[in-house]
């Protein structure tokens, strides 16, 4: 097993990222939520942030960890 | 030498004839009888499985009736927990954005039903009347599910201005 079985080729990435993308937008589209109208306070903002570079450093591992064992 | 066999096996077959139907018919292989030996012919696995599997169950073995079975599996717990948080975050930042709770949880929904139609992939393992066998899993999927949403929230996070 290889580092290719956790992840995804480049060209498959690329799908991916249009999928999501559009999958989130037409989501929010769907909703009638317009991304510019929203209003979070920059300590809701500093918190959010922090939240979600956690969680990238937490996937990051478990990508790591799996290449480890294998 | 190879021919006297041919012949000499020939007329215990012939005689056998009448029954065909009980002499075709294979006998089951017995992973606990050492005389038993297996029939790599035929049919191993029963592909068509359907996936009906919840969330909670992402890995499940079975082994019944076997003998000399190596199971190796990765614990699949991390990659839970950090699935976990990630649709919490996702769930949360759509929360804070969207005033009308639910409308946010209405487009959490939506967008879990997508992720999931487009993912899922359960793993069973099931070992009846084996022997010898190696089976290896890993949580490569999982933490490929992992990826994708991460991506989902990051895309959340990048067109909600919030970072």
């Amino acid at each position: 097993m290889s580092d290719q079985n956790n992840r995804m080729p480049e060209d498959l990435q690329v799908v991916s990222d249009k999928v999501i993308d559009l999958l989130v937008d037409t989501t929010f589209k769907k909703h009638g939520v317009n991304p510019q109208e929203t209003q979070v306070d920059e300590e809701t903002r500093s918190q959010l942030r922090e939240l979600v570079e956690d969680l990238q450093k937490s996937v990051k591992s478990l990508q790591e960890h799996n290449n480890g064992d294998n | 030498m190879a021919k006297k066999q041919y012949f000499a096996s020939a007329p215990g077959a012939y005689n056998n004839a009448h029954t065909n139907q009980r002499a075709r018919a294979p006998k089951r292989f017995n992973a606990l009888d050492p005389k038993s030996c297996h029939s790599f012919d035929e049919d191993t696995q029963q592909a068509n499985q359907s996936i009906k599997t919840t969330q909670q169950s992402f890995e499940s073995i079975v082994v019944k009736d076997s003998c000399d079975v190596e199971v190796t599996t990765t614990n699949t717990q991390a990659a839970v927990n950090v699935q976990i948080g990630l649709q919490a975050a996702i769930a949360l930042i759509i929360s804070i954005s969207v005033a009308d709770s639910d409308r946010a949880e209405e487009i959490t929904q939506d967008l879990y039903e997508k992720i999931k139609t487009t993912q899922v992939n359960h793993q069973q393992t099931y070992i009846e009347n084996s022997r010898g066998v190696q089976v290896t899993t890993t949580d490569t999927d999982i933490a490929v599910n992992a990826q994708i949403l991460l991506q989902v929230l990051l895309a959340i996070v990048a067109r909600l201005n919030i970072l």
